[in-house]
């Protein structure tokens, strides 16, 4: 179902490679040819191939001599390439590289099979197409159905944390809102940075607890300061008072001043001072 | 014609399948968005849980009296002392709360102007053991107000009971606020 064609029965030429790399159009070839070819171009079946180097090298035939011959055939090439173009070019050229049974001339059989090529390649396209959408789409559903889960589940940690620490008012603000407001009034409010203010009391309570036990004697009046302490009393006599400021002075961290004792008519007052043995705040026992 | 036929063909496989790629990417970014405010809802949920753990030390501006006033009795009620035993609650002058020298560490921010604020609660006719018992409780319960200063002094009031020692009291309860910060004024 092959076939040649003499070389006296073609034409041939070798059209320059077109400027800035680009490549010759078929409907250009043939304008170009038509200088080359004493034919007219209209009557001629034009096959071309481009070289490596990128000119071009055409076979053309009567379109009336091609019809004569191809009936039947798959395959219809010439006998061989002439040896004028075979010089003119650097590589080899096979004359299957110009099979001219192409383009209108095309056996019905290779239409054919071209066109069930098509449909196949087409179809193998489709089908990959849809199955790569497919495993798209599916994707994104399960991203959508966790997007869910996740929201699910951001209510549950707000609502849990929020419920835990409801003070019985209800906010007026969305859960997410409410979070971030009270999470910025706690970092205020209790942040380890703030300062400390330093409660007397615990020294009071030391003070008084370390209070002799059988002295005759009063409390009359106290001060617990965060720096200090003056207690003044009513005492039956300074060996009393003595005692008093002595036990005092004996809590841990503490400096007692000498006390102040003045004789009255039923015994003496006096006036105890302690402040911090460090200078600066109460050490709490 | 074949040729855009091919071409229209490839096109709209190229459609379908960046089409669904672009949406499937969109799904895919909301769930990582999604999931990152989770993650950020959860560790300020944690923060939350760890910092209502915390002691208050600062309230978010100033308190009213009658804030004071109703810890002062839901105390003295816890504790068993009549109400009575309140002569007075009066405000020391604002900012005058005792502040100690360790103030907050620099590039700590904090939203306001850390501030004392201090209130004169008087007590007539209290036994000492009320007293400590009031202290004590106010000291496990109340952690905002802190009693800065204790004075106590022999009542002069005719007791009911002579036997029992007596006496009028006045405590400082001092509470550190953050005020708003003030915008600066043209001057």
């Amino acid at each position: 179902m092959n076939s040649t064609v003499p070389i006296d029965r073609l034409f041939w030429a070798i059209v320059e490679a077109p400027p800035r790399g680009r490549r010759w159009r078929s409907a250009e070839i043939a304008a170009l040819a038509e200088e080359l070819i004493p034919a007219s171009v209209e009557a001629l079946h034009i096959v071309e191939r481009r070289l490596r180097d990128g000119r071009t090298v055409v076979c053309a035939i009567e379109i009336e001599e091609l019809r004569s011959r191809c009936s039947g055939l798959l395959e219809l090439i010439p006998e061989e390439v002439p040896d004028l173009v075979r010089a003119r070019v650097d590589e080899p050229l096979d004359p299957r590289r110009f099979d001219l049974l192409v383009g209108d001339f095309t056996p019905p059989e290779v239409m054919r099979a071209k066109r069930r090529l098509t449909v196949a390649v087409a179809s193998i396209a489709a089908l990959l197409t849809i199955a790569l959408a497919a495993g798209f789409v599916v994707r994104g559903m399960a991203a959508r159905r966790a997007l869910e889960t996740v929201d699910a589940r951001r209510s549950e940690i707000v609502g849990a944390v929020i419920a835990q620490g409801a003070s019985g008012t209800q906010s007026v603000l969305p859960p997410e809102l409410h979070l971030i407001a009270e999470l910025r009034e706690l970092s205020s409010t209790r942040s380890s940075t703030l300062p400390r203010l330093d409660d007397p009391s615990s020294m009071a309570s030391s003070v008084f607890g370390a209070w002799p036990r059988g002295v005759n004697a009063r409390l009359d009046r106290a001060k617990v300061a965060p720096n200090s302490v003056s207690l003044e009393g009513w005492a039956e006599d300074s060996g009393d008072a003595q005692r008093i400021a002595d036990a005092l002075g004996a809590l841990p961290g503490v400096r007692l001043e000498p006390p102040q004792v003045r004789a009255g008519s039923d015994g003496v007052t006096f006036t105890i001072l302690l402040s911090p043995s460090s200078g600066g705040r109460w050490e709490v026992p | 014609m074949n040729r855009i036929k091919a071409i229209s063909f490839v096109g709209a496989l190229a459609i379908i399948c960046i089409s669904s790629w672009l949406w499937c990417h969109a799904q895919s970014q909301r769930l990582e968005d999604r999931l990152a405010s989770v993650r950020e809802v959860a560790g300020n949920a944690e923060q939350v849980m760890s910092l209502r753990g915390r002691e208050q030390r600062a309230s978010l501006g100033e308190r009213p009296k009658q804030d004071l006033i109703a810890r002062v009795n839901a105390t003295l009620t816890a504790v068993g002392i009549p109400r009575n035993v309140v002569s007075g609650v009066t405000t020391e002058a604002d900012g005058s709360a005792p502040l100690p020298a360790s103030r907050p560490s620099g590039g700590v921010s904090l939203p306001g102007e850390v501030r004392g604020q201090a209130m004169r609660v008087a007590f007539k006719g209290i036994q000492p053991g009320q007293l400590g018992a009031f202290l004590e409780r106010w000291r496990e319960t109340q952690a905002l107000w802190t009693p800065t200063s204790i004075e106590i002094s022999r009542s002069s009031a005719k007791s009911p009971a002579p036997e029992v020692e007596r006496f009028d009291a006045s405590i400082v309860l001092s509470v550190i606020y953050l005020s708003p910060a003030q915008p600066a004024t043209r001057g």
